[in-house]
C-alpha cells in the first residue's frame, strides 16, 4: 500500500514537471484546433513542436463552411489584353468569413506556367490546370496548391483532351486523374493513378451519333459522369467494371432548359445544374440529382446547402440547425460567376441582401482576371 | 437530504460536495457507480484547481435545477434573464482565467481528467478565442512557450504557408 502511494506521488511530480502549455494533451489540441479558422490553425501549428507534432489526422474537421476564392492576375494569352507585365501579376486568396485577402507570392505566375493554361478542376485545396494551345485542348496537366505554393506535374497522356478531373488530393497515393476526349464517334477516357506504375491507362467506347462533345465531367463514388449538352445526354463510366452507359438529360416540368450540364459532387451524389427559362421568361437556375435506384434525374427544389458554380464548382452542405447566421443564410442558394468574361457576372438564387454580402466578402471589385472557388486543404 | 461526497485534492485538502454537483464528472460518476468511492475520493487535482472546477459545476448545477422546476408560464422571460446571468458569470470566470494562465492550464487538464465535457469545451473555446488572429510569436508570449524549432525548421514551416504569416 505504501509502495502504491509512493508510485502515485512520483507520477504526480512528473506531471507537474512536464506541465506547460507546450505539452497540452493531443485531445485538447484537437478540440482547440476544431474551434479555429484555417489561418489560425496554420499559425497554431507553428507555435512549438508539441503543438505541431500532435497526430491530428482524421481528428480535426475542416473549418471550411464556405469556399474560399482564388484570384489570379495572370498574363494568360486567353484572357489578358494587353498582356500584363510579370511585375503586376499577383495571386490572392479570399477568406470569406474573415473577409480577408491574402496575397500569395506564387511560383506559377513567376514560372510562366500559366501561359496557355486553364483551370480544369479543383478539390481539397488543389487546382488542376490544363496546358494547351487551342481553345480547351490540353496536351498536359499540372496541379497547383495556392495554400502551400506547391506544383505537381502530371506525366503526359499521349492524347490531347478537352476535360479532366481528379478524385482527391494529389499528395495522396489513391489520387486518380481522369481525362476525356471525343473524336471519330468514340469517347476516350484516360486514367492516371498516382500510386500506380506511372503510366496512363486508356479506355475507348463507340458512341455513334448519340454522344458528341463533352461539356463537363465529374467523378463520384466509382463513376465518372460526363455531360454532352448538344445531344442532351449524360455518360457514365463505371471505373471498376469498365462499363460505359448513356442516359437522357433531365427534363423539367416548369422550365425550358437552354443551358445545362454543370456536374457537381454533393455528399456522394451527383448534381447537375443548369439555367432554364420559366413560363414568365424568367431565367433561373435549376438543379437535378441523379437517383441511382430509379436511374433518372430528379429536380431538386430545396438544396441542403449552397452551390458555388464557376470554372470550378463545389457544393457546401449547410444544416438547418446551423447557428452561425452568416452561414445559415446561404442555405438553398446558388452562386455562379463566369470569369472568362472580363467583367464578372454573378447569377444567384438568393435574396438581394445576400448578394450584396457575397460581393463584399469575396472582394469582387479587385481587378483580377481569373477567379474561381477553392476548398481549403486538409490541415497538415 | 442530499448525498454528500468528500473529494480529496492532490495536496490533501477535503472538499464536501453534493452528489448531484459532482456527478457531472463522468470520471467520478463511474467511481461512485463502481463502488470505488467509499470515504474520501482521492483526485489528482490540486486544491486550487479543484476549487475552480467545483465553482463551475455548482453554477451548472444551479442552472439545471432551476430549469427543471420551471413551469412553462413565463419561462421565456425567465430563461432570457437567466441566460444573461449565466453569460455574465461566464465572462467573469473567463476573465479570471485569462489573467492567470497557470490556472487555465491546470483547469484544462483537470476537466479532461475528470471528464467534464461542458467545461472542457468552454475552456477550449476560450483558448481558441485567445489565439485567434495572433501570430505564433504573440501566442508564445501569451502562454510563455519556448520556441523549440531550429531556425531551419521555423523557416520551412513559415515558407510552407507564407501568406498565413504575413501581418
Amino acid at each position: 500500500m505504501a509502495d502504491l502511494n509512493a508510485g502515485k506521488r512520483r507520477k504526480m511530480s512528473d506531471i507537474q514537471l512536464r506541465s506547460s502549455w507546450s505539452n497540452l494533451p493531443d485531445d485538447i489540441i484537437c478540440l482547440i484546433l476544431n474551434r479555429l479558422h484555417y489561418v489560425d490553425q496554420v499559425r497554431f501549428r507553428a507555435v512549438c513542436k508539441g503543438w505541431r507534432e500532435t497526430n491530428i489526422k482524421g481528428r480535426v474537421k475542416s473549418p471550411d463552411k464556405l469556399p474560399w476564392m482564388i484570384a489570379i492576375d495572370s498574363q494568360s494569352s486567353y484572357l489578358s489584353s494587353p498582356p500584363r507585365t510579370i511585375e503586376t501579376q499577383a495571386c490572392c486568396l479570399f477568406d470569406p468569413l474573415h473577409q480577408r485577402k491574402h496575397t500569395i507570392d506564387t511560383s506559377i505566375t513567376r514560372s510562366g506556367l500559366l501561359l496557355n493554361s486553364l483551370v480544369v478542376a479543383s478539390k481539397h485545396g488543389w487546382i488542376l490546370f490544363g496546358q494547351g494551345t487551342g481553345v480547351r485542348v490540353f496536351h498536359s496537366f499540372f496541379f497547383y496548391s495556392p495554400f502551400t505554393d506547391e506544383i505537381i506535374q502530371v506525366p503526359k497522356f499521349h492524347r490531347d483532351c478537352r476535360n479532366a478531373t481528379f478524385t482527391t488530393s494529389p499528395v495522396s497515393s489513391d489520387c486518380q486523374i481522369f481525362a476525356v476526349n471525343n473524336c471519330d464517334r468514340k469517347i476516350y477516357i484516360g486514367i492516371y493513378r498516382f500510386g500506380g506504375d506511372g503510366s496512363w491507362s486508356e479506355f475507348s467506347f463507340d458512341v455513334g451519333e448519340e454522344y458528341s462533345a463533352t461539356s463537363d465531367i465529374e467523378y463520384v463514388d466509382g463513376i465518372l459522369y460526363t455531360t454532352c449538352f448538344n445531344k442532351s445526354v449524360v455518360g457514365a463510366f463505371n471505373v471498376a467494371l469498365k462499363e460505359w452507359k448513356v442516359y437522357p438529360f433531365p427534363a423539367s416540368e416548369d422550365h425550358f432548359i437552354y443551358c445545362g450540364g454543370r456536374l457537381i459532387e454533393c455528399n456522394g451524389d451527383i448534381l447537375m445544374a443548369g439555367t432554364g427559362e420559366n413560363r414568365y421568361s424568367y431565367r433561373e437556375w435549376i438543379v437535378f440529382k441523379w437517383d441511382r435506384l430509379q436511374m433518372k434525374w430528379l429536380e431538386t427544389i430545396c438544396l441542403d446547402g449552397a452551390l458555388f458554380i464557376g470554372d470550378t464548382s463545389v457544393f457546401y452542405p449547410i444544416l438547418k440547425t446551423e447557428e452561425e447566421l452568416v452561414i445559415s443564410e446561404f442555405r438553398n442558394t446558388i452562386h455562379s460567376c463566369d470569369f472568362n468574361k472580363l467583367e464578372v457576372e454573378i447569377t444567384t438564387r438568393c435574396p438581394p441582401k445576400l448578394l450584396e454580402k457575397l460581393l463584399e466578402i469575396y472582394d469582387w471589385d479587385s481587378p483580377y482576371l481569373l477567379r474561381f472557388w477553392i476548398q481549403l486543404p486538409e490541415l497538415k | 437530504m442530499a448525498i454528500m461526497y468528500a473529494l480529496k485534492s492532490s495536496d490533501n485538502e477535503i472538499f464536501e460536495v453534493e452528489q448531484k454537483v459532482i456527478e457531472q464528472s463522468e470520471t467520478i460518476k463511474k467511481m461512485i457507480e463502481d463502488g470505488a468511492a467509499t470515504g474520501e475520493i482521492p483526485l489528482q487535482v490540486s486544491s486550487k484547481t479543484l476549487a475552480k472546477v467545483l465553482e463551475w459545476c455548482k453554477q451548472r448545477q444551479h442552472k439545471t435545477v432551476e430549469n427543471e422546476n420551471d413551469d412553462n408560464k413565463g419561462k421565456r422571460k425567465k430563461e432570457r434573464d437567466e441566460d444573461d446571468d449565466i453569460k455574465e458569470w461566464e465572462n467573469k470566470f473567463s476573465d479570471e482565467l485569462k489573467a492567470d494562465k497557470d490556472v487555465l492550464f491546470d483547469l484544462l487538464l483537470a476537466s479532461n481528467y475528470l471528464d467534464l465535457p461542458a467545461l472542457l469545451s468552454f475552456l477550449c473555446q476560450l483558448v481558441a478565442d485567445m489565439v485567434a488572429g495572433k501570430m505564433p510569436e504573440e501566442i508564445r508570449r501569451m502562454f510563455n512557450i519556448e520556441n523549440d524549432f531550429t531556425p531551419e525548421e521555423e523557416k520551412a514551416i513559415t515558407a510552407e504557408h507564407g501568406w498565413a504569416f504575413q501581418p
